[in-house]
């Protein structure tokens, strides 16, 4: 598949958030800007390490050894660890940012979105290029949708009366799925 | 009892506050992946936290999570793999999702605190509360799905040839295209947002 053609599926027309409802519960645990953007751009980055790394394991290891049902526990274990190495480099680094984003770690480390991409890239023979665009695209339209989450539940919060029970989780679900209609017109791309 | 209780009520909870979402939603899409995705959590739940029991003496701070998330994943994959040989017409539209239980914030929250707290025998009672508690907020939307959908109550049979019963309720001008095919989301998280208003406020009554 053209390039340009997976990075505007995964944001836009076929964003795993919103077809699939691929970790939609994080979404309403980063409500702060700055915290949906770092763990957005960890995410992006663990996502993409995570993918080489299981593409290679997966098409050098697991195929060649008939093990490949064993995916789903080698993806979560490749994830683990990935995060957990990047983790310690964070803490030695930059141990401002893991002061403050440390705790969210743990979210990224169990993230659905992570372990679904790698269940997709082993379907079909994707390139190098096409495992790249993926594994960038994919969290990309997961940050796309978590930007937009916070910054309309910041309005909501300040202007907007919600009935009682529609507060919380229900205004959440209905603002998502009218994200999910106007993405849906924008599929054809 | 006590366990069942209290995890029946924690349930509606978690579910308010958005853990498990993923799995709920994607249970809610028909009324048979409503009671598959119900019977998938059951089988995780049990064998997980049974099998986590026996293995919580061997848990450090350091190896705890890396541990529960290895057995969480293996028996996903187990039931995973014995849904496709025995239920392959439960399995449809949702076989994708099933190992993803593993990695629930709901199940994973769960697990963890049950196993270290908690005797076996309510652990299970934990486990049996959990699921009817889930089972009650997502059987209703896979229901409403189907019938707004595609006008009929269905329910398929495990062997996959054809349904065990399938009664039509709306004409096909009723119909909506939102509950069906790639818009399908959208259809259940608008209804899904609607169950959960109204569950919330019939709690709030009740309170």
């Amino acid at each position: 598949m053209n390039l340009i053609s997976i990075l505007l599926t995964a944001v836009i027309g076929g964003n795993i958030v919103l077809t699939q409802f691929v970790d939609i519960s994080l979404l309403r645990n980063l409500r702060k800007l700055d915290v949906a953007f770092f763990v957005g751009m960890f995410m992006i980055d663990i996502t993409l390490v995570s993918g080489l790394l299981f593409y290679g394991l997966y098409h050098w290891v697991l195929v060649p050894m008939d093990i490949t049902f064993l995916s789903f526990i080698v993806a979560v274990l490749v994830i683990a660890s990935v995060s957990q190495l990047e983790w310690w480099g964070l803490k030695r680094f930059f141990p401002k940012w893991h002061e403050t984003y440390g705790f969210y770690f743990p979210l990224v480390t169990t993230n659905a979105v992570i372990t679904f991409v790698l269940m997709t890239l082993i379907s079909g023979t994707p390139t190098i290029w096409d495992i790249i665009v993926t594994s960038v695209a994919v969290p990309l339209g997961f940050v796309m949708i978590n930007l937009m989450m916070v910054i309309y539940q910041e309005r909501l919060d300040r202007t907007s009366r919600i009935p009682g029970p529609f507060q919380g989780l229900s205004i959440t679900l209905i603002i998502l799925a009218l994200i999910a209609m106007a993405l849906v017109g924008l599929g054809g791309l | 009892m006590k366990a069942f209780k209290e995890a029946y009520q924690q349930q509606h909870l978690i579910l308010s506050l958005g853990l498990g979402l993923f799995i709920f939603l994607a249970g809610g899409q028909s009324f048979t992946s409503a009671w598959m995705m119900t019977l998938a959590l059951f089988f995780n739940l049990l064998f997980s936290t049974t099998i986590l029991y026996y293995l919580k003496k061997y848990f450090t701070e350091d190896n705890k999570w890396l541990l529960i998330m290895i057995v969480m994943a293996s028996v996903a994959t187990w039931f995973q793999m014995l849904a496709v040989a025995f239920l392959p017409g439960w399995v449809v539209g949702i076989e994708a999702y099933l190992p993803f239980i593993a990695i629930s914030g709901l199940i994973l929250a769960r697990v963890e605190t049950v196993v270290q707290t908690e005797s076996l025998k309510n652990i299970f009672f934990h486990g049996l509360g959990s699921v009817v508690g889930f089972a009650m907020l997502v059987l209703p939307i896979g229901l409403l799905s189907d019938v707004l959908g595609l006008g009929v109550i269905t329910f398929a049979s495990p062997s996959g040839q054809g349904p065990l019963f399938s009664i039509t309720i709306l004409d096909v001008a009723y119909r909506m295209p939102i509950f069906l095919g790639p818009q399908g989301a959208i259809g259940v998280l608008i209804l899904a947002a609607l169950w959960i208003a109204f569950v919330r406020n019939l709690r709030g009554k009740q309170a």
